[in-house]
């Protein structure tokens, strides 16, 4: 079983829309996909219609194993994919790791008896850097960052690889483009700067109104828009971190 | 996550829909779906909980599909058709864990076309607050198809037996079960469902489906009076079509072992172990000759062996003239078949092989497997050519027709009536003092051919204990010949790597003698070499094996050992 991450610190860039048009695509090549929405905006969840409220105590109950993940598994609207729902209680993720002991090793621990299961999980991380963060990395093999060709979002993608080279087994960092808006030359001019370096994959996900869309259809683009250059983008996008990861 | 289908092929549709209608079921736009499930010969992926299936849909989707006991169902979509009457070559997929998941299941065996359901689908998801909660699949105008390639397999054995008296009913029917079809139940054919409605259900929501199951029911009960329809039952569409027409998902599981009574007429005994073999002989034939997978050869010719063995034992007991033509027939069922085998070995044990060379050694041999593989495929040709003679087909046919007559209507030699228990313990016992005499015999400098020949005895004794020795005590037979396995496996490994080294030398010879007199063939540079350091590797091998010997031998021949041997007869002559 392999765990694939989006993250980033900066907020707003594309993870979420990633994380499960990435997680749709993964379905399509024999991959069974559980998706861990870890944001308690539950904006996957929502995109994924996947909402359900966890049992007992929610991420508590999770985080110490009072509860088991597997139990909290929902279908969602693409066959084949399912869903750990986000919940409210995921506000509070790094107290109820710290409180567990270990935290940094927590998230993976409670991942491993999800291996028979499934080949992927793909973990939507909320913006940020954060204890809960650093402990999904730890259990990560593939670490995806959408960036959006801005200085501002440069400047952060340098923090999360800060972040990723000072724990001890971190993830491989990858980044791919996000929301490229082909009309503004500054973005074009940094994307074709970000595109030399070694750890940018060649897909770009361009800014389209099909993504946009995914929040009133509450589905990923290849549902309602198969054709459209954003689901050819993440199709891509899926070749090249699969190629990566087997 | 289960699923329950129900059989509503007795209502008319408009029942249907409007049961479906009234538990809020709107169902999409009609597609047609045909879906093809694969298992190997002996049901491996049933065995670990998988269910394969390619699916094609009326836009031209082509996906193949595993459904699992955990997890979600594990979809690949694909460009080409998939085959519904050929097997499907997994290495063709491409990398990634549905290909790993399957070649783990499988092994070496193919993947068959079991059966194949196209319907038209309509299905619907039901949802709160737009959240799915139960999937319901409608399947109309179902047609079956059990694809070319595996009646054939499967049905192919059991010659017309000129009469069938004398077998039990379970006997009948478990070779029902094993063949897939029943030619004694062909006037009562089993009518198909022809509409089904299927209700899924999604993780965590098992009860959501249990609840809209059970209104359902009663709803299809309100629309008409009749007991239809039926069901539901735990399943899907296509494991209830499979059912239906008989083909048995669950696969070929060997022979079903007689059930012998130590006390029976010995002739009795034989016969039975020898029908049982002849199963599995039938079973594996046409597989055999279309060369599906290598293990049908090698399934049948273990059940050659152990048919010439038992052969061999029945002096005294099996009629003198059925004796000396079966064990004619038989030699010659090996001979037709040993050199296929041979070489499929040789070849599926390559990468082993050449895993004692470095790469490069390695690949100046690749010319030596590329002979060896159009070897092999010659050899397999021989092998469809032999078994699909007439002449075969005869053999086969006098052969079952003898095990296949009544008891009372057959007469043996002179100690056909004494107690099986007591003639397969005498023989036991004999096939025990050849093993300990020839073995205490083997010193250093014994030649090679000796050691050879202790193999074929502890085959020989093996033969019996397999076939008889439950008759003594399950437990004890097993822990005899789990001793004798250790020994055996040591003699197997000396033997192979003599084999495989003069095959080697034999192949190499005719590459260098060919590229000699062909100015077209040649010889890499460097292949005599890696195949004369292969091969010298192989001696060492061989003499490992050698030197291991003493000890097996020693472990083999030790009282508490021989005691569980000496015990076991005395429990089934008595
Ligand atoms: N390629 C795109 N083209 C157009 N709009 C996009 C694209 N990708 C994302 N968006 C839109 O941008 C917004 C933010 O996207 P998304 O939620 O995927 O980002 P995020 O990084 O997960 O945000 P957060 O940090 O809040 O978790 C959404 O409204 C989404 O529809
Ligand atoms: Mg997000």
């Amino acid at each position: 079983m392999k765990v694939v991450a989006t993250a980033s610190i900066k907020g707003g860039v594309g993870k979420t829309a990633t994380a499960v048009n990435l997680a749709a695509e993964a379905t399509r090549s024999g991959i069974r996909v559980l998706l861990w929405d870890l944001d308690p905006q539950g904006s996957a969840t929502y995109l994924l219609r996947a909402e359900h409220r966890l049992a007992g105590g929610g991420a508590r109950d999770l985080v110490s194993g009072e509860s088991e993940l597997l139990g909290e598994v929902r279908a969602t609207s693409v066959e084949g994919l399912h869903v750990l729902p986000s919940d409210t209680s995921l506000r509070y993720l790094d107290r109820h790791l710290d409180a567990a002991g270990k935290p940094r090793r927590r998230l993976g621990k409670l991942l491993a008896p999800l291996a028979p299961a499934y080949d992927l999980v793909v973990l939507d991380c909320p913006p940020g850097a954060s204890l809960g963060i650093e402990s999904a990395l730890r259990a990560t093999h593939l670490l995806l960052v959408p960036v959006v060709p801005t200085t501002l979002a440069m400047l952060t993608l340098s923090q999360l690889e800060e972040l990723v080279a000072a724990s001890r087994q971190g993830p491989q960092l990858l980044v791919h483009i996000s929301m490229l808006d082909r009309r503004k030359a500054l973005q074009r001019e940094t994307a074709t700067e970000l595109a030399t370096r070694p750890d940018v994959l060649d897909t770009v996900v361009p800014n389209t109104t099909a993504v946009e869309r995914m929040g009133p259809e509450r589905a990923p683009v290849r549902a309602f828009a198969p054709r459209s250059p954003a689901t050819l983008a993440y199709e891509q996008l899926w070749a090249e971190v699969a190629e990566r990861l087997w | 996550m289960t699923s329950v289908v129900f059989d509503v092929s007795g209502l008319p549709a408009t029942a249907v829909e409007a049961a479906l209608g009234a538990v809020g079921v709107t169902l999409g736009a009609p597609a047609t779906l045909r879906r093809t499930r694969y298992d190997t010969f002996d049901a491996r992926l049933r065995q670990r909980g998988l269910q394969l299936e390619a699916r094609a849909s009326a836009d031209e989707a082509h996906a193949l599909r595993v459904a699992g006991t955990d997890g979600p169902p594990a979809q690949l979509f694909v460009a080409m058709a998939l085959p519904t009457d050929a097997h499907l070559r997994l290495q063709g997929l491409p990398r990634g864990p549905l290909r790993s998941r399957l070649l783990a299941a499988a092994g070496d065996r193919a993947l068959l076309p079991q059966i194949t359901v196209t319907a038209t689908r309509r299905s619907a998801t039901l949802e709160q607050d737009g959240v799915p909660r139960v999937v319901v699949h409608l399947d109309t105008d179902l047609q079956v198809d059990t694809p070319g390639a595996v009646p054939r397999v499967l049905t192919s054995g059991v010659p017309t037996a000129p009469q069938r008296r004398g077998r039990t009913a379970e006997r009948a029917a478990e070779r029902t079960a094993v063949t897939g079809t029943d030619t004694d139940a062909a006037p009562n054919t089993p009518t198909v469902a022809h509409t089904t409605i299927e209700v899924a259900a999604l993780p965590g929501r098992a009860e959501e489906a249990d609840a809209l199951q059970r209104r359902l029911l009663a709803a299809l009960h309100e629309t008409t009076d009749s007991r239809d329809p039926h069901g539901p039952r735990t399943g899907d569409a296509l494991s209830l079509a499979s059912e239906q027409v008989g083909v048995d998902l669950r696969g070929w599981r060997g022979p079903v072992r007689p059930d012998l009574d130590r006390r029976a007429p010995a002739l009795v005994g034989f016969r039975a172990v020898l029908r049982s073999f002849a199963d599995a002989l039938d079973a594996n034939w046409q597989g055999a000759i279309d060369h599906v997978d290598d293990e049908f050869l090698h399934d049948l010719r273990i059940a050659v062996r152990q048919t010439r063995s038992l052969l061999a034992q029945g002096r005294r007991v099996l009629p003198k003239d059925v004796r000396r033509e079966q064990r004619e027939a038989f030699r010659w069922l090996g001979t037709v078949t040993s050199p296929a085998r041979d070489l499929d070995v040789y070849v599926a044990g390559w990468a082993d092989l050449t895993s004692l060379l470095d790469r490069e050694d390695a690949q100046a041999l690749e010319p030596v497997l590329a002979h060896l593989a159009g070897h092999r495929a010659e050899t397999h040709s021989e092998v469809a050519r032999s078994l699909g003679a007439p002449h075969a087909d005869r053999l086969r046919a006098t052969w079952r027709g003898w095990l296949e007559l009544p008891d009372d209507e057959v007469s043996g030699g002179k100690d056909a009536d004494d107690p099986l228990g007591e003639v397969i313990g005498a023989r036991i016992l004999a096939a025990q003092q050849q093993v300990l005499e020839r073995g205490r015999s083997i010193t250093a400098d014994t030649p090679a051919t000796e050691l050879h020949e202790l193999r074929k005895d502890g085959k020989r004794l093996r033969y019996l204990l397999e076939g008889f020795g439950h008759l003594g005590g399950g437990k004890r037979s097993k822990a005899t010949i789990r001793h004798l396995k250790q020994l055996q496996d040591n003699l197997g490994a000396f033997q192979d790597a003599e084999v495989q080294a003069d095959r080697l030398r034999t192949a190499l010879h005719e590459l260098a003698e060919a590229a000699e007199s062909h100015a077209d063939a040649s010889l890499p540079a460097g292949a005599l070499q890696a195949g004369e350091r292969l091969a010298t590797a192989l001696d060492r091998r061989r003499e490992e094996a050698r030197a291991g010997f003493d000890a097996r031998f020693a472990a083999y021949d030790r009282k508490p050992a021989r005691r569980t041997l000496t015990a076991l007869v005395e429990r089934m002559s008595r």
